[in-house]
């Protein structure tokens, strides 16, 4: 994997960071994942990897349908609003990223040893601050879509990973996203709106 | 073969239940349910008698591996044995709706949690079943009473309770496991750090959930709410299997013990006994008692277990198995006769709308058989001869003598507490159940003929007594008095589950190879014939009612004796030690006296003194940690992102190792 590929990644996952917009994030998410089965597909060596890229093709397929379908029919009055600026989120990101890096790299192997690799931790700290940073819960469920997608990364750069594994991760995210989406959709029933600040009212 | 049988019986069980859930085949589950409880009673006793392992032997890998041996056995068949009762009388005491369905069904999966316990042979299965025993019979008390915010309450303390003790479970069998003393009990040194590290944890989690005292709060409060059925399957079998756990460990899987770790249980077994039976005397809720008996009885078990760990580090091992076999015999007699006393309580709230001894009275002649039954398993529970409480009390006793005529000054004056403790025990218990029974049995009935209770439906004559109660009663008693008249049946090879050898015991009778004997059955033989012939004497003459003298009073139903009444001089005499609290008002007009009202309460000194202080400061600390709670998904994910640079950090300085 070239290392403009793996700079190409961290850039989308940067992105979905700093978007507002949910489908605009929803279509930097679909396109990183596709981009992940095309290197996948590319580094096949047997049919096992194949019906693996065809697991993470299908997750990326329905989980965006499920997405655009959640937005169209949960649409916002006034915009939910992140409560920090992008540029602030995007520094955030990239702060924590290369933290994660730094303290991963400390024996000279592992995980950060390549582009690739640091291109991975990367994802993670970017799914994990678009988590915390992001009010609307739809950004919440991308979140944990961008640290599997940098998971995934990882695993493609591990040989004789199960593919019977990347099948099930795959299917486990695609039931979390399901299930995160009807517990959005009953948010905002409940309380008008896909603002994660309102749950702050059930705490007690 | 056994196996076979037993997968037999289990299958049944899990079968049943599922009818159980149906409106249509509900009795018709149940009914499996009893015979699939029989057959694991006949595996057990049948595998006891055989004495020897069958399936896996104990191994530290996490894979399943199921067995079952003599140690298991007795522990199976006592689950059986008290389960088709209780299933039978299930019968006519559930109802055929939706919570009485559930709590047929849910009965069916306590049963089999219990079963899978008894036959895990491996660290996780073992847990497994450990928990699932203590979250369903919860599951079964929040469905039964789920409209009663009390009962909710009850099993949160319940459930609070036995996970923070029952942490000691884990850490026991864990570190066995780890240590390889489930695949080798020699592998663990005698005396080391490690012996008394797991042996402590394991007193700690399994006495949690055995309900010995100071670790005993939940058992009198989650026991009496549960339905008679349940919780004669709970104080009969559910705690007794957390016995087997400690047994288990402590006598099975660790070798030698140092003797001041038997002078521990020693002391754990006579506090809950005396503490047990002190608090059951001035309870005047009659389920909320038995469940006191409970404390107590479990603690006369833990005296035995005591003494067995004593003897064997004395290198006494014949006296040492003697009394495991009395612990085991012990835990079998109590199971029958509590059972039968939570089955007989069953009833009479049926028949009486309440479980207040003050508002009972006349059973006997109401419910003949079942109060003739409750009668028995009074007698046995009190430890009177020729009824089995008689027997492996007598049985605990020539243990502790042992204890003391063997040890040294330290364990020998542990010995003679504990004598004295289980004197005082049993002592008490008699006064208790002299109580119970002049209060419920005997006397004016003082609630009307035909009250429906609160929950439950009356019986099909208005009576309560209907033939599934009566079997299932009367079935129990006959095994108090069977197992009273023939205690050797099961001593023999109770005693033979030591895994040291050691001498056996012979004969029907209490036979005890260098002790003194009892010759139960010849006892029970003269008891009989002095009956018949006084039955005999009497012929056809009936005394003759005639009205109690009341010091020329009017006879009112205010002047009949009360359990406060009954117990006022033993609470006089204790006073220092219990500090019973009295509240008199007293309301005049004009000078006048109108009414005097008398309120008095024994305090659970342990509930007041240690747990109480403990809740108030921990909801202290959990108010200040509750900060950190914000309600916020953000920062929520800003903790995980901490967390992981924390431990990324300390990862990278080494400190992780």
């Amino acid at each position: 994997m070239s290392g403009f590929f793996s700079w190409a990644m961290v850039g989308l996952g940067l992105g979905v960071v700093m978007v507002r917009r949910r489908s605009m994030a929803v279509g930097l998410i679909t396109l990183q994942s596709l981009a992940i089965v095309a290197l996948a597909l590319r580094e096949a060596r047997e049919a096992q990897d194949l019906i693996a890229a065809a697991g993470i093709a299908a997750r990326a397929v329905v989980l965006a349908i499920v997405f655009l379908l959640l937005i169209s029919r949960t649409r916002e009055a006034r915009a939910v609003l992140p409560s920090l600026a992008p540029l602030r989120r995007g520094g955030l990101a990239v702060v924590l990223a290369l933290g994660l890096i730094w303290l991963l790299s400390g024996s000279g192997s592992g995980p950060c040893a390549d582009d690739h690799g640091r291109a991975a931790i990367s994802l993670i700290a970017f799914g994990l601050v678009t988590s915390a940073s992001h009010r609307a819960t739809v950004f919440q469920i991308l979140g944990i879509v961008l640290v599997e997608n940098g998971l995934a990364l990882v695993v493609l750069s591990m040989p004789g990973t199960s593919w019977l594994i990347e099948l099930g991760v795959a299917f486990d995210l695609t039931l979390l996203g399901l299930v995160a989406g009807v517990f959005h959709e009953r948010i905002f029933v409940e309380f008008g709106g896909g603002d994660t600040r309102v749950l702050r009212s059930l705490r007690d | 073969m056994i196996l076979g049988v037993l997968a037999a019986g289990s299958l049944l069980i899990a079968f049943g239940g599922g009818l159980s859930a149906a409106r249509r085949t509900f009795a018709v589950g149940l009914v499996v349910q009893a015979v699939g409880a029989a057959v694991l009673a006949v595996v057990g006793f049948w595998a006891l008698a055989e004495g020897s392992a069958h399936g896996s032997d104990f191994t530290g890998s996490p894979t399943p591996h199921l067995g079952l041996d003599p140690l298991s056995a007795i522990f199976l068949g006592t689950l059986g044995l008290v389960a088709a009762p209780a299933l039978v009388f299930s019968l006519r005491y559930l109802r055929n709706d939706g919570p009485g369905r559930a709590t047929g069904a849910l009965t069916a999966a306590f049963q089999l949690a219990m079963v899978l316990l008894l036959c895990a042979r491996d660290p996780f299965t073992f847990l497994l079943a450990w928990e699932s025993m203590t979250l369903l019979p919860a599951t079964v008390i929040l469905v039964a009473r789920r409209a009663d915010p009390t009962a909710r309450r009850t099993v949160f303390t319940y459930l609070a309770i036995t996970h923070l003790g029952g942490a000691g479970t884990w850490v026991a069998i864990l570190l066995l496991a780890d240590a390889g003393g489930l695949d080798d009990p020699t592998v663990i040194e005698s005396g080391s750090g490690l012996q008394v590290a797991i042996a402590l944890a394991a007193l700690i989690g399994t006495g949690t959930k055995a309900g010995l005292m100071p670790l005993h709060a939940w058992l009198p409060r989650a026991h009496p709410i549960a339905p008679a059925p349940v919780s004669a399957l709970m104080s009969g079998v559910m705690i007794k299997i957390a016995l087997y756990g400690l047994i288990r460990i402590v006598v099975d899987r660790l070798g030698i013990l140092p003797v001041w770790f038997g002078i521990l249980v020693l002391a754990v077994g006579a506090l809950s006994a005396v503490g047990g039976v002190l608090h059951a005397l001035f309870q005047h809720e009659l389920k909320r008692l038995l469940a006191l008996h409970s404390i107590e009885n479990v603690g006369i078990i833990v005296l035995g277990l005591g003494a067995c760990l004593i003897l064997r580090s004395r290198g006494a091992q014949t006296p040492a198995a003697l009394a495991l076999g009395a612990a085991l015999l012990h835990t079998v007699n109590h199971a029958v006769f509590k059972s039968l006393l939570f089955l007989g309580a069953g009833a009479f709230e049926k028949v009486t709308g309440t479980l207040e001894l003050d508002r009972m009275g006349g059973l006997l002649r109401r419910l003949p058989w079942t109060a003739g039954a409750f009668l028995v398993g009074s007698m046995a529970i009190a430890g009177l001869p020729p009824l089995n409480g008689f027997a492996s009390e007598w049985l605990t006793l020539q243990s502790l003598l042992r204890v003391v005529l063997r040890g040294d000054t330290a364990d020998g004056a542990a010995g003679a507490l504990g004598l004295a403790a289980l004197a005082a025990t049993a002592a008490l218990a008699l006064l208790c159940f002299a109580k119970v029974v002049g209060l419920v049995l005997l006397g004016p009935s003082r609630t009307p003929e035909k009250t429906g209770p609160a929950g439950h439906p009356a019986g099909p004559q208005g009576s309560g007594e209907d033939f599934a109660t009566r079997a299932s009663t009367v079935f129990l008693a006959l095994t108090c008095a069977v197992l009273g008249l023939m205690p050797g049946l099961l001593l023999a090879p109770a005693a033979a589950v030591a895994p040291w050898p050691s001498e056996r015991p012979e004969g029907l009778g209490l036979d005890l190879p260098g002790a003194g004997n009892l010759p139960a059955p010849g006892l029970g033989l003269v008891l009989f014939a002095l009956t018949a012939l006084l039955l005999l004497l009497r012929g056809r003459r009936t005394a003759a009612p005639a009205p109690t003298w009341a010091c020329g009073q009017v006879n009112e139903p205010a002047l009949l004796w009360t359990g406060s009444g009954f117990t006022g001089p033993a609470r006089v005499a204790l006073r220092a030690v219990l500090r019973p609290q009295r509240e008199v008002t007293v309301k005049s007009t004009g000078g006048v006296l109108q009414e005097v009202t008398c309120h008095l309460h024994v305090p659970q000194l342990i509930d007041e003194r240690v747990y109480r202080p403990v809740a108030r400061r921990s909801g202290t600390v959990a108010a200040c940690a509750r900060r950190v709670q914000s309600g916020s998904l953000s920062v929520y994910v800003m903790y995980l992102i901490g967390a992981v640079v924390v431990l990324l950090g300390a990862a990278r300085a080494g400190w992780l190792g």
